[in-house]
């Protein structure tokens, strides 16, 4: 194929920078912008295409019409088939600036190499046989894994982890549909309540293991698109000064006076390898001000998209403010903190709490910031929020694309909906039928089905470069 | 050879010339033959026998699970399986009553001799068609720029016949021998000739012949057998006809029907086999065709599924002129005196009188992935197959290609565009393409899970399927089509009618639904949503339904399948869409799949081989993985785009 290249590492500012190029002859074409002051083995005086797969070499990129030096770069060769795309490959690391990424990739296309289309290298390496479909769709989630929870669960699925287990139930869920076929081909013979029987036993098995793998997603969304905390309360409960704290630096501007935040904040951090995204919000409460009143709606959403809400309580809070302020909320997935507990507890603290679990709020916690009394509380909150997002039935696998979960989960109600048909009497064969969908659907992560959108949806998706 | 050589051989001579000429009067050779003269086409059928006509050497029915649905679907298209059976029908059921209406499928026992004579009779009685005993053993054709042409055949008596199509169902007889332990006899089933020198004529012209091996049971006088320790297996008198024909002139299946009985092996049948399996060719070696799984002979049951004590043995009727009786289950290729060891071990049968032995059968076929989705050869020009030829097992599944290779050499004859039945709308259609795609390698038989619409493709909506193409090829008459257009009609008006009619929770109703165990609706519920409750059918609320037309069984039991089952057979169609789509991806003719890059090996081999008429075909050749249709559908996709894969 014609050679192509792209910028394969984040566009942002880095110490440095990789840069991909994939097709035939595409270490002859670099050579011509390459001298190279030492490569592998300490070989001096050589050119490119000397060297072996896997081999690399320090070089001068230069500019080769105006013979201008632009970085010094690493150069490191890949053979066909034994690089990412199956294709000859090199991939050059110079330093990250974008001027100089810039710079190197237009000499690049001005020799030849086009810039890639989206997700072409994947693209190309599916079609040459290098990954499956689910391994492509896994590839991206490796990119944009920012940490390292993201990180592992990733790479299990790169590796098949999830192919090999949907693999096994789809023989599970095979060896159940050949016994319906039996009953249904040879009426006169082999027709025995014991089969039924056994079948149903398998479907369930094999549905209640899709249906943790699809609810494993609770999980793996939360690792690709962070999870989100929203921090939520009274005014001058201190929500900011818990942002503040998290981030340890001053994110938000924080004073005595109540309604200070008025716009949400966020921030990014990193617990325990559980990329988080914490939201302090404008105090929730009835106000005039227009502005305020704003942050105050806006509080709300970011209340009803998180997938935590810290409720903060202040000591001198009442019970009515408390039961205004979370009228409306979610509390199935709220958890409470008595802040400024070094100020003394609530006097009222044992109504409200009774109050709050009356309506399904299951964790509190005293914390003092000031004093860092108890505030590994709040990590307990996080990370207990994260496991109990989805049961362990998983395993270690946690699915991170929506689209394996949505499948799995169609398989899981297909399952469940052939499980009703046996029981009832539509019949065995529209039960079979419905078996064979939930197949089909398994068939779409494994890529043993095939439908020509599917592969130009996923492809699509992928950002160039990988 | 072609004609002229033919010609040039010492006492040949010109005996004729035709449109089309079908060697081989099977069940296939009878379809293909009757589908050509009533196309117009000037057609000859040639039979190696004339008394053997359409018989039914093996077992003596019609039907069955998915091969019930097939003769429904010969019959939509034009066919006469469906009405000669129809006529020789002496028991008739209706297998798979409990298990849901995709595989409803019916079953009927036979008069064999009269099943042979009516067939002869309606196709003597065919205009354009002309039936003749005689050997065919030779294929002529001509030499075309390096491909041949089919131009006629020539048989044993010298006789050298012009054709422009020709199709050759030749069933079981090629080469055939038929095997009884240590004794060997180049013959045909039943004793009659086999066929020399086709096979060879055939792999003349490079087409690649393989050898397949099936077999049947014993026949015994019921004179001789105590049937009253057995259990009696009746007739149904609720069974539908086989053929639209009939079912539109409100023609019944027989009320006096035969009935049929079964037994179980003793542990003496499993002694026998078990002391004589050094006899068995099949296991010294003797026999080197490939067997059917599904249909495994008595000693092969014993051997494979060592677990299973005993098997069930059927006992049919051979006919109700005859007190012939067929062993169903007990086919076997032990030699005779073992047979007899064997029959007697049979509870009811200590002193059955054998009136014929059974034996295994070896027989020549073509490699049917030569052939196109049309059954016509991709290496002769002009040439069909149908039938065992093709690697398939069954009257059925000989029938059902039959058709398809008598409208298709039509067709080539007429210069119009061959006619596919594609998988989702025939079990025809999943036959031929599993055949020609897919290859096989044992007698292929067809079963309802090979179809993948299987909701779909139901005995009873046969006729909705395939009428119109049966229409288009000018095999269904005017009246017909316009009956059949009507019956449809009266489908569609009676199921708006109930999903806009309306009642309330009448005691009447409740009474009905709650001696079914269904609740009754709260309020006012159209007639569609109470069927589409499981316990609850059509006929049962007629009490509560006072406006209801009076509609014959056959309409309103497809009523009640498409409301009752709408949810599913929706999702079903949402499937065919899908598989449409991907049918209609064509692959130009003359890819050269060594310039797409991308392909592995195999796969490159196996299309190109192939020539897959569409991604869709291309994607169920075995050997070619997802991703090699992935790339196949960006090349098609560059190919669009005017740049290089």
């Amino acid at each position: 194929m014609a050679p192509f290249c792209a910028l394969s590492t984040p566009s942002g500012v880095s110490g440095i920078a990789v840069i991909r190029a994939s097709g035939e002859a595409v270490s002859q074409i670099v050579s011509g912008a390459l001298r190279i002051i030492r490569a592998s083995g300490n070989r001096t005086g050589i050119n490119l295409t000397e060297l072996g797969g896997y081999e690399s070499c320090y070089a001068q990129f230069i500019d080769p019409d105006t013979r201008r030096d632009i970085d010094n770069v690493v150069v490191t060769v890949f053979k066909a088939p034994h690089s990412y795309t199956g294709e000859d490959m090199i991939e050059i690391s110079c330093h990250g600036g974008s001027a100089v990424r810039q710079e190197i990739l237009c000499v690049l296309n001005k020799l030849g190499i086009r810039p890639a289309g989206p997700g072409e290298f994947t693209k190309t390496a599916f079609i040459n046989g290098k990954l499956d479909l689910s391994q492509a769709e896994a590839v991206m989630n490796v990119i944009s894994a920012d940490s390292k929870r993201s990180l592992d669960a990733a790479n299990s699925q790169l590796m098949g982890a999830l192919k090999s287990r949907i693999i096994s139930t789809e023989d599970e869920l095979y060896k159940a549909l050949s016994l319906i076929e039996m009953m249904l081909e040879f009426p006169e013979h082999d027709d025995t309540p014991e089969n039924t029987l056994a079948v149903r036993n398998m479907i369930s098995k094999s549905s209640q293991e899709l249906s943790a793998l699809s609810d494993s997603y609770a999980r793996g969304r939360m690792l690709t698109e962070r999870m989100k905390v929203a921090i939520l309360g009274l005014p001058n409960s201190g929500k900011s000064t818990l942002l503040n704290y998290l981030a340890g630096f001053d994110r938000a501007i924080v004073t005595d006076t109540p309604g200070t935040t008025r716009d949400t904040l966020e921030f990014n951090t990193d617990i325990e390898g559980i990329p988080v995204t914490f939201v302090d919000t404008a105090g929730i409460r009835e106000t005039g001000d227009e502005i305020e009143a704003i942050g105050v709606k806006l509080a709300g959403i970011a209340a009803s998209e998180a997938d935590l809400v810290l409720y903060l309580i202040a000591p001198t809070a009442t019970l009515e403010e408390v039961q205004e302020t979370v009228n409306g909320l979610n509390c199935s997935k709220m958890d409470v903190i008595f802040t400024k507990s070094d100020l003394g507890s609530n006097a009222l603290e044992a109504q409200i709490k009774e109050y709050l679990e009356g309506l399904g709020v299951k964790h509190f916690a005293q914390v003092s910031i000031k004093e860092n009394a108890n505030t590994e509380a709040i990590t307990r909150f996080v990370v207990d929020a994260y496991e109990n997002a989805a049961s362990t039935n998983a395993g270690d696998i946690t699915i991170l694309n929506s689209r394996h979960s949505s499948l799995l989960g169609q398989a899981t109600s297909k399952l469940k909906s052939s499980m009703d048909i046996l029981d009832g009497c539509l019949g065995i064969d529209v039960a079979s039928q419905v078996i064979r969908g939930a197949l089909d659907d398994l068939g779409e992560i494994t890529g043993r089905v095939v439908s020509d959108e599917l592969v130009d949806t996923i492809f699509s998706k992928f950002c160039i470069g990988k | 050879m072609n004609i002229n050589e033919a010609l040039g051989l010492e006492h040949t001579y010109l005996a004729g010339e035709y449109d089309v000429i079908v060697v081989g009067a099977g069940h296939a050779g009878c379809e293909a033959a009757h589908a050509n003269a009533t196309m117009g086409l000037k057609t000859m059928l040639f039979t190696l026998h004339l008394d053997s006509l359409a018989n039914l050497p093996c077992n003596p029915s019609i039907g069955g699970t998915a091969k019930g649905q097939i003769v429904r679907e010969i019959d939509a298209l034009g066919g006469v399986m469906g009405m000669v059976a129809d006529k020789c029908c002496i028991q008739m059921r209706m297998l798979n009553r409990t298990k849901g209406p995709a595989v409803h499928s019916p079953r009927a026992q036979m008069d064999r001799s009269k099943y042979s004579i009516s067939m002869k009779e309606l196709l003597e009685d065919t205009p354009n068609l002309d039936i003749r005993q005689g050997h065919v053993t030779t294929l002529l054709a001509d030499n075309v720029d390096g491909k041949y042409v089919v131009s006629g055949v020539m048989t044993e008596s010298k006789a050298v016949y012009k054709a422009k199509a020709v199709v050759i169902c030749s069933g079981t007889y090629m080469e055939s021998r038929t095997i009884r332990g240590e004794v060997i006899v180049k013959s045909g089933p039943d004793g009659l000739p086999r066929s020399e020198g086709l096979s060879d004529s055939l792999k003349g012209y490079g087409i690649p012949i393989l050898r397949f091996k099936t077999g049947t049971p014993v026949r015994v006088n019921s004179r001789s057998v105590d049937f009253s320790s057995m259990e009696r297996q009746e007739g149904e008198h609720d069974v539908p006809p086989f053929s639209f024909v009939n079912e539109m002139n409100g023609v019944d299946v027989p009320q006096e029907q035969t009935p049929c009985y079964s037994v179980w092996t003793t542990p003496l049948t499993k002694e026998v086999i078990s002391s004589n399996m050094d006899r068995s060719p099949l296991y010294s070696g003797v026999i080197k065709g490939t067997g059917p799984r599904y249909c495994p002979s008595i000693e092969d049951k014993f051997m494979k599924f060592s677990d299973k004590s005993r098997h069930q043995i059927f006992i049919e009727p051979m006919g109700e002129n005859t007190r012939e009786m067929y062993l169903q289950g007990f086919s076997t290729s032990l030699p005779e005196d073992v047979q007899v060891q064997m029959v007697h071990s049979l509870p009811g049968l200590e002193n059955a009188v054998i009136q014929r032995s059974a034996y295994a059968i070896e027989y020549d076929l073509v490699e049917p992935t030569t052939l196109k989705l049309s059954l016509e050869s991709k290496i002769v020009s002009g040439l069909f197959t149908a039938g065992q030829i093709n690697g398939s097992s069954g009257y059925e599944e000989a029938a059902g290609q039959g058709i398809i290779a008598g409208i298709n050499a039509g067709r080539f004859v007429q210069g119009k565009e061959a006619i596919v039945v594609d998988r989702s709308k025939g079990y025809i259609g999943v036959l031929v393409d599993d055949l020609v795609t897919k290859g096989t390698n044992e007698p292929y038989r067809m079963m309802t899970s090979r179809a993948e619409y299987r909701l779909f493709l139901r005995y009873d909506n046969a006729d909705l399927r395939l009428t119109p193409i049966g229409y288009e090829a000018g095999l269904i008459s005017e009246e017909r089509m316009n009956a059949f257009k009507a019956k449809y009609e009266a489908i569609e008006s009676e199921k708006e009618r109930l999903a806009n009619t309306f009642t309330g929770p009448t005691p009447e109703l409740v009474k009905i639904m709650e001696e079914v165990g269904e609740v009754p609706p709260n309020s006012g519920a159209s007639f569609a949503d109470l069927l589409r409750r499981p316990n609850i059918s059509y006929d049962m609320l007629a009490p509560v339904d006072k406006n209801r037309p009076n509609l014959t069984s056959n309409i309103t039991r497809e009523v009640e399948t498409d409301i009752k089952y709408e949810g599913y057979l929706k999702l079903e169609e949402e499937k065919i869409k899908k598989f449409a789509k991907l049918e209609r991806k064509l692959i130009p003719e003359g890819t050269d799949y060594s310039l797409i890059s991308g392909l592995r090996l195999e796969a490159r081999q196996k299309l190109a081989a192939m020539m897959p008429s569409s991604i869709g075909q291309a994607s169920r050749i075995s050997g070619v993985s997802p991703a090699d249709i992935s790339v196949l559908l960006v090349y098609l996709e560059s190919l669009k785009g005017g740049n290089n894969a």
